[in-house]
Parts: C-alpha cells; structure tokens; sequence
C-alpha cells in the first residue's frame, strides 16, 4: 500500500551546497526522519515527506496524527528532536520564524493570528508599511493593501476595516492573502477551508494552485477529500506520527485514504435516522434580530434534524445566538413546546432545555485550562446545588457518564481540556450540551476541523439524541453534511429564510440547496459564483 | 478542609510558595536568635493577617478577571470613618458593622462600573479611590495627629485567644470560608470561569455581571474591615494607613500562584502569599541595610519568588504543569 516516492530525485545534477535558492536543482521541500515528543507524548516518530515545488501537496491525518506539530516545525514555531527539513537542498535551521519565513516558508495556521485591532491593510502589510520619515503614509498603505487584495482576486475585504470586525471567514480570508503576499516558496494552509463557505473555499483552493503555477510547493492539510481531489497533485497520509502513506489521490479510493489516516474502517459517516415526530418543538414567526436578520419562519420537530444551509453569513449564526439567548430577538414570535421564549440571556435559555454548540470552541467553548469533568458541567451547575454546596459525587457521576456517552476516552476526566486532540474536545462541548437532556440542541458547524472518525462519532450521538425526541438545529459550512444527515435544510440568504428542502420529499441534495442560496445571490453585488 | 486539600491538590505553586515561606524562615531563625520565638511569631501571624484581609477581595477580583486598586483607600476609610463614628457616640459594634457595609457599598460602585458602564476595572477602581480620598479629606474628618481608635478596634487587633492572636483566629475562620465558596459552590465555580474566558462563561449561562459585582462588593468590605483592625493595631488613624497593601495585596496573590489575568489561583494560595511576604518584610530589616539596598533587596526577593513559583503559561518553566502546557500544543 505504501508508495515510496522516488521520483523527487530525478533531477538531481549538480546539486550543491553553493547553489543559490533559485538555483538550486533539488527543486522540492524534503523533510526526513522528523521526530518531537512533548513531555513523554512522542507526536511524531519520523515523519517523511517530499513537496516539489510547483505542485501542490495533500496532508492528511486524523486530529493528532501530528500534522499540527509538523508544520509548526516548518514555520519555526517548533524545534524538532530529530530529523531536518531541507528546501530547495539546503537545510533549514531548526527553531525561528524568522528565519523559516527568510527561507520562504509561510504557514496559514488554523488558528488565525491577525492583530484584531488593527485595520485589514495594517495587518496586511504589518512590520512592511510604507512609511515617510519613519512615519506609516496612511493613504499609501491603504492604496498598497487594496492593490495586494485585487491581486487576489479579494476585493471584497476593506483594507480599512478593523480585523476585530472581521467574521471568522474573513479573517481566515484575509491570513491567507497574507500569505500570498509574502510570495513564498512553501505556502502550508492548514485547514484554512474548514471555516469557509464552498466559495470561499473554491477561491483558496484555486489561490493554491496559482501559487503552486508560480514555483511555490503548497502543503494543503484538509479533512475534506473531495478538496483533495481536486487541486491535490499528490498527497501524504499520518497517522500516529509516522508517514503512512503517500502517492497520487488518483491512485486510492476514498475508503483507502480514510483507512490509512484511521487505521480503522469507518462504516458509515451518517448513521441511519429515525422519522421526526409530528410536535413542533421550536416555531420562529416573523422572527427579526436588527437590521440583518428576518423576517424569519421557522420550525422544528421532536426529534427532526433542521439545517441551516446557504452560503456562509448569511443570518445563520445570528438565528442560533438569538434561539441561544446570546443576543435577543428584536421582533417576531417565538415559541418552545408552545410556550413564548424570548430568552434574554443564554441562562434563560438553557433553563428552557436549549443548549449551543458555538463556532469556536477554542474562544467560546470552553475553558482551556480547565478539565473535562469542569468544563461539561458548567451549564448545569444550577442543577447540581445540594444545599448550597455542588453535589460533587453526583457531578463526577454525570460527568462520567455524559463524557461516555459523547466517546471521549476513558480517564481523561481531570485531563486539562488543553491537553486534548480537537475533536476530543468538540466532544467536551457536546457533552457540556448533553448534561441535561436538552429540549433543543443548537449546533453550529460542530465538525469544523474535526477528522473523520470523530465526525462519525458526533453524527451517531445527534441522532441518537435525536431519536429520543430533541429537536436539533444544524448549522455546518460542508454541504454534503447538511445534504445527508438533515432532515429538512431551511436555505437561508442575506437574513431570511430563501426555501425549505425536506429529505423525505427527495428534494435534499448538495446541488439543491447551493442552487437555492446562489439563485437569491445573483442580485447582489458582491459575485459569490464559484471562480472559474 | 475538603477546600484546603482540594486547593493543594489544584495549585502546586501554592507548594512552591509555601516553600518559599518556609526558606524565609529558616533564614530568619539561622540568622536572628528570637525570630522563632512565640512572641515574634504572634506578631508575623498578625501582620499576615492583615495582608491576607486586604488580599482577600482583591484574590476574588482578580480571579475574576479584574483588578481592585480602590483597596488601600478603603482600608484607609475604614479606620478613619470608625474613629469618626466612635467619637460621635454610636456603638462601636454597630460602627464597625456601618464601616464594613460602606465598604461593601463602595465595592458595589466598582462592580457596577466595571460591569453596566463597561469602564476598564484599572480606571474605575483607581477612579472611587480616589473619590473615597476626597471624601476623608474635604468632610473634614481628619485630625493632624490621626484619630483615635475606638476600643473595639485595637481590642480585636491586639487581644488573643490563649496562645492565638484574634484576628489570626479570624483569618483562619474567613480563609476556611473562602476556600469553601471557591472551591464547594456554584459561584465560586463561576468566578473561575468568568476570570478564564468570559464569553464561555456567558454561553454556558453564568451571569458574569453578578459575579463580577460581587466580587467587587467583598472587595470592598473586606479592605473596609482590614482598615478596622489595622487602625486598631496602631492606635490612630490616618490616610497613610492603607498604602503599603496595595502593593501587598496583588503580591501576595501572584506569590501564592494565582495568575493576574484571572481564572486561576486559590485564596489559600493567597493566604501562603500573605504568610511569605510578611516574613520577608520582617526579615530584611534585620540584615541592616541602608533603605535604598533595603527595597532593591525587596523587590528582587519578590520577583525570584513569583518566577520560582510560578512557572506556568510561559511553556519554558519547569514542573509538570509546563510540560502539560506544552504538550497541549500537539497533535
């Protein structure tokens, strides 16, 4: 199964030490024998792989396969044990941003690291302003920034406005402008498509492969295998720290790939469902928050699995905060099981049975310094008071047994959450959702960034929540998940509600409802239409 | 003491602290004949005591994710405004009681500052310190030669419960409390959360307002009682008196291993801190250096002593907790 590459030294004469960088035959990232162990957890055991220049390279693995550690080692950001990274035949000095950037490595982390205060063209050119006497020329910053964004093909970002302003898409929109600027030589995009709309996503994808056309050697790490195939010249599998596969994507079959980055066969992504009930549980009428949001109708059953579909910003965030109670509605009827719910806080609303999932569950989920056992029970801590003090045992009891339920492992109750792989703790934030059986269940896109393994966990646990009478409102920025595991996707544009597709009609397909959020587009100037 | 044990457990710097503490004394004891004895010892617990009072609402504030610099100016108010009421005839009980709700009251103005008005807690609180300055010194309740402290005050400050100074019993009563709120109960469970990331908290439906306002409001009550028995261990009453415990009471927390960003330490923690720092503020003298020596020797004492104990957050220190934190980072 495992392809040795051999042909990354075809063209190998006269390679030297004394080459310059562009002319430098070796004419390909290579890193060998890589090794890094944080306390006694080794991360990665050898890790090889070889990136040509002009081609761009998958990497996959599931969360805590050590891709994360690998390019913070090519960034700098990391010291690797063992093992050297070498670009274009020479080795690249271990440990340093700088000099990993000076070599020309930029890495597009997951999580973003622009300056929120500062504007999108200050960021853009950060520590490169222009600048008369020492003094940032305003306007030729401005005018530079604008220049770099159409260069992209990114006008749609405003050069002056503040990054703290920024939705999570255009943040990861603008790093990655950031890093084409720099024109690097090795351009690492790690999971930069997870938080984006299929557009936006389309457009990094194709800024990939214009970079690697350019020269560069673009290191895409994905979940998400269609991207793979895609724009993928070729690809390498981790698993558990090691390269355990690598090739062509033409050469496996999805199932392969997937198996590869498991070690284990996942039967099925999407767990069979049970039919809704008949009573509705949440029912939205006319519903508005601000200027942006509704009118807006809604419904959702017991047990029935609503999407929330359409391109990304398009009001579906603000329709799970308000439902949430972490910002109010401003207009509209809102019932839960019949009975008006304006919760004005998410207090109110959790007492009602409804539990969120945020976007991010880095800055909104959950307490990183704190365990697991904390972090689940920290909205149901109202139900844990026994005369005045926490019932402790009982928590440990709960705690245990929700953390089983979500399939965290065993024994890793009073583990720091920090300590945990990404999808472990997307399950730390269901499991704070599933303390109580909730009456509603809010999820907003749950499986960002979580491998496939985990996204089967996290599938099977909803519906089987699901089955048991919550109604469920998911939202996801992939679309073949709320194609396949919705029930009925409620297609939302600018702020309303543009259709309803129910899976029981046959109406329910990718194509269905992306052709829905783009028809109620084509009006609007900003042309969202997949790049050529 | 379920409190007490579990903080051990949760807090290794709080060991490190302790340790520190008990070099301290060691050096004290090797260096001073005396320094162990019981008197010396009484006299050390009762200025920890007052440290660990000032510290104490400032430890919940700063767990909280704030800071309260108001707290030398109400420590300062409650000595005096007690001295004032006295002399006017009210019951020196009820006075006491009157002081600590002003100060309460006080600490509710920061809380709602800081909370409805959204004013940045460093602003606020520096801001009503200051108000509370104006306030003793245009009422005119200032005598040049300080006040005179009501009996109930230097009684407290001064009296002992056999071998045990009084207010040490106190602390002790009030540090079991804390520890217990903190560690036992649903508000507690809040202050860390608030302090570690506030909009978790709000999601997960923690009211981070009322938390926050009350940790300010015990602020302010606590720094108004230390007032009380500090004026009454000194005999007067001036507006110095609360100086030295701003520094004190944000020392004595970072020493005890809670972090200034919020969200993580132990008022037991805090307590060992008091301890630590009040050692070391008997024992420098003791080595006759010249005043200027004296502080240079102070400060670089206190900033060995954070930096031993605590090694967290920067990924470089030593201890498993760093390691821990590095090894969040993989994967």
């Amino acid at each position: 199964m495992t392809i040795i590459d051999g042909a990354g030294t075809g063209a190998g004469a006269g390679r030297g030490p004394a080459a310059g960088p562009a002319a430098g035959p070796a004419r390909e990232l290579v890193v060998t024998g890589l090794e890094k162990a944080y306390g006694r957890n080794q991360v990665l055991r050898g890790v090889d792989l070889t990136a040509r220049f002009g081609t761009v390279h998958a990497l996959l693995g599931e969360n805590g396969a050590g891709k994360s550690t690998l390019i913070k080692i090519l960034g700098g950001v990391t010291r690797q044990d063992a093992g050297t990274v070498s670009l274009g035949g020479r080795k690249l000095p271990p440990g340093g941003v700088t000099a990993a950037q000076r070599a020309g490595v930029r890495v597009v982390f997951q999580e973003l690291s622009s300056i929120a205060n500062l504007s999108v063209a200050e960021n853009l050119l950060y520590r490169a302003e222009p600048h008369r006497a020492g003094v940032v020329a305003g306007r030729r910053l401005q005018r530079r920034a604008a220049e770099l964004l159409a260069r992209f093909g990114m006008d749609r970002l405003d050069p002056g406005r503040r990054v703290a302003d920024l939705d999570l898409a255009e943040r990861q929109l603008l790093e990655v402008v950031k890093a084409l600027a720099a024109e690097p030589r090795v351009l690492v995009l790690d999971e930069a498509t997870s938080a984006l709309s299929s557009a936006d996503s389309s457009w990094v994808l194709d800024q990939g492969r214009q970079a690697a056309a350019r020269g560069c050697a673009v290191l895409l790490i994905t979940h998400r295998l269609g991207e793979v195939r895609d724009v993928a010249d070729r690809l390498t599998v981790l698993r558990s720290g090691t390269t355990v596969l690598v090739g062509r994507p033409d050469e496996f079959d999805d199932d392969t790939m997937i198996t590869e980055m498991l070690g284990r066969r996942v039967e099925r992504l999407f767990p069979p469902r049970t039919p809704p009930g008949e009573d509705v549980v949440v029912a939205v009428r006319g519903g508005r928050v601000g200027e942006r949001l509704g009118p807006l109708d809604l419904e959702v059953r017991a047990g029935e699995i609503a999407g929330l579909g359409g391109l990304q910003g398009q009001g579906q965030r603000e329709v799970l905060r308000a439902l949430a109670g972490a910002t109010r509605w401003t207009g509209g009827e809102v019932t839960v099981r019949g009975r008006e719910h304006h919760p004005a806080t998410p207090a109110e609303a959790i007492r009602a049975g409804i539990t969120y999932v945020p976007e991010d569950r880095q800055r909104e989920g959950l307490l990183l310094t704190r365990s697991v056992l904390v972090n689940s029970s920290l909205s149901s801590l109202f139900s844990l008071v026994r005369r005045g003090l926490l019932d402790r045992r009982r928590e440990a009891q709960r705690s245990r047994a929700v953390a089983g339920d979500t399939g965290l492992p065993e024994g890793r109750l009073h583990a720091p959450v920090s300590m945990l792989s990404g999808g472990n703790q997307q399950k730390v934030v269901l499991a704070r959702a599933l303390y109580r059986e909730p009456t509603v269940l809010l999820l907003h896109d749950c499986t960002r960034g979580v491998d496939v393994g985990t996204k089967a966990d996290i599938f099977a646990l909803v519906a089987g929540l699901a089955a048991k009478g919550t109604g469920v409102v998911f939202y996801s920025s992939d679309l073949s998940e709320l194609a396949h595991f919705c029930d009925r996707v409620y297609v939302m544009a600018e702020g309303r509600v543009r259709g309803r597709l129910d899976a029981a009609g046959g109406e329910l397909s990718e194509e269905s409802i992306l052709r829905l959020a783009l028809t109620h587009r084509a009006d609007d100037t900003g042309e969202e239409a997949p790049a050529p | 003491m379920t409190g007490v044990l579990a903080a051990l457990r949760g807090s290794r710097t709080t060991l490190g602290a302790a340790l520190f503490a008990l070099v301290l004394f060691v050096v004290g004891t090797v260096h001073t004949a005396g320094f162990a004895s019981g008197d010396n010892i009484r006299q050390l617990l009762v200025f920890a005591s007052f440290v660990g009072f000032a510290a104490l609402g400032q430890t919940l504030v700063v767990l909280g994710g704030g800071l309260d610099l108001s707290v030398p100016w109400l420590i300062s108010f409650g000595g005096i405004q007690l001295a004032v009421l006295c002399a006017g005839g009210m019951n020196q009980v009820l006075a006491v009681v009157v002081c600590v709700v002003v100060g309460l009251l006080v600490g509710l103005v920061n809380g709602i500052g800081v909370t409805v008005f959204g004013v940045a807690p460093i602003v606020m609180t520096l801001g009503v310190g200051g108000l509370v300055q104006a306030y003793l010194l245009a009422v005119g309740l200032l005598k040049a030669t300080g006040n005179d402290v009501p009996t109930i005050a230097s009684g407290v400050a001064n009296g002992a419960l056999g071998p045990i100074p009084v207010v040490a019993v106190v602390w002790l009563v009030v540090a079991l409390v804390v520890a217990v709120v903190l560690a036992r109960t649903r508000f507690g469970r809040s202050v860390y959360a608030t302090g570690e990331n506030d909009v978790v908290a709000v999601l997960s439906g923690i009211d981070t307002g009322r938390v926050r306002m009350i940790t300010y409001a015990v602020s302010g009550a606590a720094s108004a009682f230390a007032g009380v028995i500090i004026s009454g261990y000194i005999g007067k009453a001036y507006l110095e008196i609360g100086q030295p415990f701003l520094f004190a009471s944000i020392a004595a927390l970072v020493i005890g291993g809670a972090s200034i960003l919020g969200g993580r330490g132990t008022y037991f923690g805090t307590v060992v801190g008091a301890i630590a720092l009040t050692l070391l503020n008997s024992l420098l003298p003791l080595f006759n250096l010249d005043p200027a020596s004296l502080s240079i020797a102070y400060g670089l004492v206190i900033l060995v002593g954070v930096r031993v104990t605590t090694t967290r957050g920067t990924g470089r220190g030593w201890g498993r907790r760093a390691r821990r934190a590095e090894e969040s980072e993989a994967g």
